[in-house]
């Protein structure tokens, strides 16, 4: 059993394969830390959906540095993750547009995966600047 | 290791070519499905039903790939129709506003009839 306020880091290697593996442990972890069955869908899409798109920047970047992700469980789950493409800095809903407009460009999958990402979680934050960009999404207790 | 975890069959129903879809449509699965559709068109298959109902997970790239296939047949005065009554896949549909670019239709019989 893992404790209720564990924590789990997960580096992953610019690898769109690996993003399968992320979305398992965050369901896992969210489960674990008392998310609604209904919800899990939610993190799953969610975090898939941010991890997917690190995991593609760095790859159309150029970059062999792993992505991170850190899931945080306690009173409900906190996932982030993090990838180390610069972009110009922003946070919130400036920063999410930034976001939009690098997929735009990159063409790798659909901008409206940070739409995605708002519509499914309780609270989302995406800080973009010099060092890369976060995506923190968080899921309260049912 | 290659986790692929998608499945496609696909059957003619009268004008119709049906692709059935398993699985977990992805960042990583999605490019199969791509092709899938790219290969019909580019064979003449101009009306496409898309059946979801066997699918796991659809993230924002299957989306994508639905949309793109919805573009190459409409091209040709095509149509892609979607099968769908997932309610956890519609609302990826609904969040995207998609609802309102494709016919999703709740069974195989129903999206045939259409045309």
């Amino acid at each position: 059993m893992v404790p209720s306020a564990s924590t789990v880091t997960l580096t992953i290697k610019p690898d769109l394969s690996h993003v399968r593996l992320v979305r398992l442990v965050a369901v896992t972890l969210g489960r674990l830390n008392g998310i609604g069955e209904d919800v899990l869908d939610d993190v799953r899409l969610a975090t898939g959906e941010a991890c997917s798109r690190a995991v593609a920047s760095h790859l159309h970047h150029g970059l062999a540095q792993p992505v991170e992700v850190e899931l945080r469980g306690g009173d409900g789950l906190d996932v982030c993750v993090r990838d180390f493409v610069p972009l110009p800095p922003a946070t919130g809903e400036s920063a999410a547009e930034v976001l939009r407009q690098d997929m735009v460009e990159q063409q790798s999958a659909l901008p409206e995966a940070i739409g995605l990402i708002e519509g499914v979680s309780d609270d989302v934050t995406v800080h973009t600047g010099e060092m890369g960009t976060t995506v923190e999404m968080r899921w309260s207790r049912a | 290791m290659h986790p692929v975890d998608l499945s496609l069959d696909t059957r003619t129903e009268g004008e119709h070519t049906v692709v059935a879809v398993g699985g977990e449509i992805d960042v990583y699965t999605a490019p199969r499905l791509r092709e899938a559709l790219i290969d019909l068109v580019d064979a003449g298959t101009y009306h496409i039903v898309v059946d979801v109902e066997k699918v796991e997970f659809l993230d924002s790239t299957g989306l994508g790939v639905l949309v793109g296939g919805l573009k190459r047949v409409r091209a040709h005065n095509g149509s892609l129709q979607v099968v769908c009554t997932q309610e956890r896949l519609l609302k990826i549909f609904r969040i995207t506003g998609l609802t309102k670019v494709f016919s999703i239709h709740d069974s195989v019989s129903d999206a045939v009839a259409v045309r």
